[in-house]
């Protein structure tokens, strides 16, 4: 019973970091029609931002935090005007974008570790401390992430459900066309779905970074599970990769209680694989003639 | 003569219609638009699984069978949006039907070129024919993604005749064919039924041609048979009337 | 730069880009031929190196062993395809990038198997020995060779009767079947095209030369690493499947060279520049081929437009 707590609350450490970065993948797919192999890398920039403004500027975390949100919307904004319209003007189709975020992430990645080294990186947090509630281990860190992660997941739903943006980000995921016939302004709500993919994916980066370490691939290596979790949901659906989310991250952990926690990984995947089987549009997406 | 049969049941489209075409006979399916004529289709060949019902190709039963299996049982069927294969000549696109080339499994391709080189020339030659039949002959080796619209259609109805099909299930094949060459092809399918006994089942708006050709009429709306039998008898039918004028007001006869 | 004119080197550098290309080739075949996007190739390119390894370890001779190991990794491409081939393109690339990661991990996480991180050492078995009997025959007719040359020569003799066979299969009716198949399945079906069982052995056929190409890689490197099999290698697959265009050979062969020379390369030239940071600069060039290729000449450099079905 106790792994069972302490494995849950681990899973919704993983999952809210899967959370925070697949539903911003998930809507820029479903408006977008990109599958974006470089979001990986967009959230290891976020890491490293904080650990720029955190460790060497010796800013609080906080401040660290605000500042890769900021850095990594900014920079999705940048490459949706200089790379994405521009070739969705030209009717790029999907494998196409897609092939052309395989190599963005490649050179994301590997200017950041030309800029900072492969070495791993810790951010200015206490990795010690902790508390042992009926001898469950929760650290500082895990709560650091769980509460940011519970406190903008919440905002961002009730944004995405009660605003006039957050509406139309959805009905443009849901139907392009429809959406813009019926007068929403498509390129407000494209910039609006950057600035939210952009700053959801540096913030689950520097979360990452803190849960763990910080290196060029943090954000590569979680890719494959934030991509899990948009399938686990449905593409296109937020609310989906939100669930997808920390399902795959309490799945991951659970599974540990039997098998080796170095399999843990296999295991997220194996249940994608298996979902998909049982339920081909992902467990809360609408079968779609794509 | 009792042939072929065909009764589904389920989907909402198609609601308990059941029908049978007689083996050799050319029957029109006809119907305001929305009575689920295409529906009923996609249900017989295969694109479609039926919630309930059975169809039945003579003594078989295949339904829910996949499309391809029910494709080589001998029931081949166009399209009313055409799906021709764009980036294959047109040439291709009719010898690709063509049931018997034994270069098309992996192994033989491989391993016995002798197997398969001269068939592939015998097909050749019979697609040729069938495209001059349906009048794009000149077109043989153009990619069929520069056909015009009713160009794709004679090239689907040349590729499905090339599948030897003893049924054939033709979607609205007229529309965008201009007439004198429509009547050639209405001629061409009498020979056909004549010479090989192919059964032809179509969906037509054009009710001079249905009327003028078929053996049988079938006609739908709202998911339902309504009425099924010679043409004279179904023009007049009260019930044929008032479907058509509760949808389209065109020609009803 | 003596590098350059070294022997040594450009034998390394070629056999890494014969394995690619080889690699590719298996690529093409499903994704160029099939339309199936298969972001888990590097799967099978373990599958068949690891299960070289084994039975090359256990003094299975050469030829079975690099057979069991295509054979392997044929029956990997099935075992897979059967249950995700139905799926759509996007959902399948992820779960064929999954289904990779998870071959990735056993081998990881199964030391006394496959060694794990530590590596399977030997897993080239007998052919250093056979290698050297052959620069021992070329030397006794007065011909010195370069130690690695007669690997070299193995992988682009494969290569170039890969090239041929599935040449001479790309002028058969299985393969305008298959044609048909990728561009619609619905029609194809229509006149009576199994679509799965070609799918099938689209995959069968791609997961195998995947295979053979993980053979040759046991054969170069000797010890194998669950690290030689990431994600990234199936993504430089098709960096040269994009520059060397989709639907050509010999581009294929052009993109490994060039793509090989980058990633093996440049490790023996000098540059001003620490060693870590050339090792970055090569993955961002890689990058930025992939980029500019795909924006600007998606065709590559000698593909077809046609072959192109990026409309999709």
């Amino acid at each position: 019973m106790q792994e069972l707590v302490q494995t849950t609350i681990n899973g919704l450490s993983s999952g809210s970091i899967y959370a925070l970065g697949a539903i911003g993948l998930s809507l820029v797919y479903g408006i977008l029609k990109l599958v974006n192999f470089a979001h990986g890398d967009l959230m290891t920039l976020g890491g490293y931002v904080a650990f720029a403004v955190n460790v060497s500027a010796g800013l609080p975390l906080p401040v660290a935090i605000l500042a890769a949100l900021a850095a990594v919307a900014a920079v999705g904004l940048a490459l949706e005007a200089a790379l994405w319209r521009p070739m969705r003007r030209r009717g790029a189709g999907v494998l196409q974008l897609l092939l052309i975020s395989v190599g963005l992430a490649f050179v994301i990645r590997y200017l950041i570790q030309f800029g900072w080294s492969g070495q791993n990186r810790l951010l200015d947090v206490d990795r010690n401390q902790a508390w042992h509630p009926l001898g469950l281990t929760i650290s500082a860190v895990q709560v650091i992430v769980v509460v940011t992660a519970a406190v903008v997941l919440t905002l961002v739903g009730a944004m995405l459900k009660t605003t006039l943006v957050g509406k139309s980000m959805r009905a443009l995921a849901d139907s392009f066309d429809l959406a813009e016939v019926s007068g929403v302004d498509t390129r407000r709500v494209v910039a609006y779905t950057w600035l939210l993919a952009g700053s959801l994916a540096g913030l689950a980066g520097v979360l990452a970074a803190i849960s763990t370490s910080l290196s060029p691939s943090t954000g590569w290596l979680l890719l494959l599970s934030v991509f899990a979790a948009v399938v686990l949901g449905g593409i296109g659906n937020a609310y989906g990769a939100l669930a997808g989310g920390l399902m795959l991250g309490l799945v991951q952990e659970w599974s540990t209680i039997l098998v080796r926690p170095t399999y843990k990984e296999a295991v997220g995947f194996a249940v994608l694989i298996l979902v998909l089987l049982w339920r081909p549009q992902g467990v809360l997406g609408h079968a779609r003639t794509a | 003569m009792e042939g072929l049969a065909k009764r589904f049941g389920g989907l909402k489209a198609v609601d308990g219609a059941g029908f049978a075409v007689r083996r050799g006979s050319i029957t029109a399916l006809i119907g305001p638009n929305g009575a689920g004529k295409t529906t009923a289709f996609n249900l017989i060949t295969g694109f479609l699984r039926p919630d309930a019902g059975r169809v039945r190709l003579g003594e078989e039963d295949v339904t829910g069978r996949r499309p391809d299996r029910i494709a080589r049982a001998g029931m081949v069927r166009t399209f009313q949006l055409t799906r021709v294969l764009g980036k294959l000549k047109v040439l291709d696109n009719v010898v690709l039907a063509a049931p018997d080339q034994p270069g098309e499994r992996l192994g033989a391709a491989l391993l016995r070129p002798r197997g398969w080189r001269p068939r592939e020339r015998a097909l050749r030659e019979e697609a040729m024919a069938l495209l001059a039949e349906v009048g794009i002959a000149d077109k043989a080796d153009d990619y069929a993604a520069t056909l015009s619209g009713g160009q794709r259609k004679l090239l689907e109805l040349a590729r499905a005749l090339m599948a030897r099909p003893a049924l054939v299930l033709l979607d609205e094949p007229m529309a965008g064919v201009n007439p004198t060459l429509g009547r050639r092809l209405l001629a061409y399918l009498e020979t056909l039924r004549a010479e090989r006994g192919l059964t032809i089942l179509f969906v037509e708006h054009d009710m001079e041609v249905v009327m003028g050709i078929s053996d049988e009429v079938i006609v739908m709306a709202e998911g339902r048979v309504i009425v099924q039998g010679p043409p004279d008898l179904v023009r007049k039918d009260r019930r044929v009337i008032d479907a058509y004028l509760g949808a389209e007001p065109a020609g009803a006869g | 730069m003596d590098a350059l004119l070294a022997a040594g080197f450009w034998a390394l550098v070629l056999t890494t880009a014969g394995i690619y290309a080889i690699f590719v080739l298996g690529l093409q075949l499903e994704v160029g031929d099939a339309g199936l996007v298969n972001f888990g190739h590097v799967g099978f390119f373990a599958i068949g190196a690891y299960a070289a390894g084994l039975m090359l370890r256990e003094g299975v001779p050469i030829p079975l062993a690099v057979l069991g190991a295509v054979a392997a990794g044929a029956a990997a491409g099935i075992l897979l395809g059967l249950p995700t081939l139905r799926l759509r393109a996007d959902y399948f690339a992820i779960t064929t990038i999954a289904a990779g990661e998870i071959v990735r991990i056993v081998v990881e996480n199964e030391p006394e198997t496959t060694g794990g991180t530590n590596g399977l050492r030997g897993a080239s078995g007998g052919w250093p020995d056979v290698s050297r009997d052959v620069l021992d025959f070329f030397s006794g007719i007065g011909l010195d060779l370069d130690r690695r040359v007669p690997l070299l020569a193995l992988v682009w003799i494969s290569a170039a009767l890969l090239v041929a066979v599935l040449a001479w299969l790309g002028r058969t009716p299985w393969r305008r079947a298959l044609r048909a198949v990728r561009e619609d399945e619905d029609a194809a079906a229509a006149v009576g095209k199994p679509v799965l069982v070609y799918k099938l052995q689209a995959m069968a056929l791609g997961s195998g030369i995947a295979a053979l190409a993980g053979v040759y890689w046991a054969f170069l490197s000797t010890t194998i690493y669950p690290e030689n099999f990431e994600p990234i290698v199936t993504f430089i697959g098709f960096g040269i499947l994009i520059l060397g265009g989709m639907g050509s050979y010999l581009g294929t062969a052009i993109g490994a060279v060039v793509i090989g020379f980058i990633v093996a390369g440049t490790r023996f030239l000098d540059f001003p520049l620490a060693a870590d940071k050339v090792a970055s600069l090569r993955y961002v060039a890689i990058g930025l081929i992939i980029m500019l290729v795909m924006i600007f000449r998606p065709q590559g450099l000698l593909g077809k437009k046609e072959e192109l079905h990026l409309d999709a």
